[in-house]
């Protein structure tokens, strides 16, 4: 998937989804640990959705009601039929992500959060806590985005937005 | 491939390039780590262009054909024909690329496929193009140009990632591109090395590939095509229709061999080679056999050779050619028949190999349509080491 950064430079119009535009579009902002991730058929079985469990670690902006919250993304495993939607970066067992949330409507039922920017508005955070994002194209804008960049230099971006 | 071989193949092109920081193409893989890929050659994709620019059709079979014109992969992406179709996503098997609306979100295009976890082999996939944003076929400067991103989406659907170092910059699946951007639609060479990971060349064998008359005790050139990663190859042959092997050589380099060819005792007509190729770790990749049987030839009766109609009492040269024999030929028999080789009667013997004789042409007292030649080879120990007769019938009518 190409995905469209919201800009158009040669106009001077930037609505980008840097590290300000995630968070702006955010209702909050954690950082957490995959617990667990279940991938389900959708209610009209055309498609596969996964939820993923979180464990939150850290509310680094907004709130979320839960320490254990549920994330929602297209695509996923389930037996042996595989889907994969190209902006959607999977968010695995045991990963330490920081992640941009807004509240929606589940494909199945209920309530559960959308990443904000899809795969843009997930990090993976290592052991030398870097923070790093993938799997999505972008239209131009490369120069705004933050990547492979120390988690605390981007927690420290994302408390500065007003 | 496995992972092994993904490794080893990744460490080549980084020294094939000379760097050791240069990111590389990058794979999709199932939750078991498998590659997901195309199990067969070709991927065939339907196109329904309404809602894109004028010349979108054409564009986006230039972006497939970028990809299929890679030498040095087997993969080839094949247009089907147009489709009203606007489905996207859904797993029928068909797969399409499409125009429509996808909202202002920021997605420009979409790629979506399905796999069989167990294998990762891909069992659908679609493009589909945002119009909810500007598209153009010319590079035009305020608008997204449907061969440049196309090139980029068909790379997903070979299954490769974007990309996002700075040194990506050139490449087709760099995953920034911006307005009138055409750079995409020539493939970077990383770009090339990912679809010939993921889709390489098979070892395939070029010569003799069935139908070859290859002389025995010479020397021929046995040809074939091989993967980059093919680092070695070992050679066998068969004379028996493939029941029995016979080592040529092992730890061949390159794409070609000088074999020498082996001197049977009769003219063999069921002849295979086998090639197995290897990767640098001694692990075996791929393997090829001719396609058909070639023969090894001995000696050749080259006339009278079939459909000739001779007349007795005249004369006709016998003639035959002779290749390498497995020891000297000491004398040569000749014999002919004139009941489809239901009795053979010896012409001559001749000292040494002439390779030609002089034959009266025998008596007969009726027409007589199932006439051979044959010409045997001895050593000095009277054992046979060649022989060939006519290939067809040839006609001996009386006076």
């Amino acid at each position: 998937m190409v995905y469209f950064l919201l800009s158009s430079r040669s106009l001077a119009v930037m609505i980008g989804l840097g590290t300000e535009e995630l968070t702006r579009g955010s209702e909050s902002v954690i950082i957490g640990e995959v617990e667990d991730t279940e991938a389900q058929w959708s209610k009209d079985g055309k498609t596969i959705f996964t939820k993923a469990f979180i464990v939150v670690n850290e509310i680094i902006r907004g709130r979320t009601l839960q320490k254990r919250i549920t994330i929602e993304y297209e695509g996923g495993e389930i037996g042996d039929i595989g889907l994969k939607v190209s902006d959607v970066v999977p968010l695995e067992k045991g990963e330490r992500v920081l992640l941009f949330l807004k509240s929606g409507k589940s494909r199945g039922d209920g309530f559960v959060y959308n990443v904000v920017g899809k795969a843009q508005g997930k990090y993976s955070i290592d052991n030398e806590r870097i923070a790093r994002k993938r799997g999505f194209s972008v239209m131009g804008g490369e120069d705004i985005i933050d990547n492979n960049i120390p988690l605390d230099e981007l927690l420290k971006k994302i408390r500065e937005v007003r | 491939m496995n992972n092994l071989f993904k490794y080893l193949a990744l460490i080549f092109v980084i020294n094939l390039w000379g760097y050791s920081n240069l990111s590389a193409f990058e794979t999709c893989q199932t939750s078991k780590g498998l590659d997901i890929k195309w199990d067969t050659f070709n991927a065939t994709y339907y196109v329904n262009s309404k809602g894109g620019p004028a010349g979108s059709l054409s564009a986006i079979q230039s972006a497939m054909q970028t990809w299929t014109d890679v030498n040095t992969s087997s993969f080839a992406f094949l247009y089907g024909g147009s489709t009203f179709s606007t489905a996207h996503g859904i797993n029928d098997g068909i797969n399409t690329v499409t125009f429509g609306p996808m909202g202002t979100t920021g997605i420009l295009a979409a790629n979506a496929f399905w796999y069989y976890v167990s294998s990762g082999q891909i069992i659908d996939s679609d493009i589909k193009f945002n119009t909810n944003y500007p598209w153009a076929v010319n590079g035009s400067a305020n608008a997204y140009d449907v061969q440049n991103v196309g090139t980029h989406e068909h790379g997903h659907s070979l299954c490769l990632k974007d990309l996002y170092d700075s040194t990506d910059y050139e490449k087709t699946m760099y995953g920034y591109v911006s307005r009138g951007e055409t750079k995409k639609i020539i493939l970077d060479p990383d770009d090339i090395n990912g679809i010939s990971y993921l889709y390489p060349l098979p070892v395939q064998l070029i010569f003799p590939n069935g139908g070859e008359v290859v002389p025995s005790g010479s020397t021929y050139v046995i040809q074939w095509n091989a993967p980059l990663e093919a680092a070695s190859f070992t050679l066998w042959y068969s004379i028996d229709n493939g029941t029995t092997w016979e080592h040529t050589a092992s730890g061949v380099k390159g794409t070609s061999y000088n074999w020498n060819v082996p001197t049977p005792i009769y003219n063999k007509i069921k002849c295979f080679v086998k090639i197995i190729g290897y990767d640098i770790s001694g692990i075996p990749l791929d393997e090829d056999d001719s396609d058909s049987k070639f023969i090894i030839e001995v000696v050749r009766l080259t006339s009278p050779n079939g459909g000739e109609t001779l007349v007795s009492g005249t004369l006709r040269a016998i003639t035959w050619q002779t290749n390498g024999t497995i020891r000297p030929v000491a004398n040569i028999e000749l014999y002919y028949t004139i009941n489809s080789g239901s009795t053979w009667k010896l012409i001559t013997t001749l000292e040494g190999n002439p390779k030609s004789y002089t034959w009266t042409i025998p008596s007969v007292t009726s027409r007589k349509t199932g006439c051979k030649a044959k010409v045997i080879l001895k050593d000095a120990n009277g054992k046979i080491i060649g022989r060939d007769s006519s290939n067809r019938y040839f006609t001996i009518k009386p006076l």
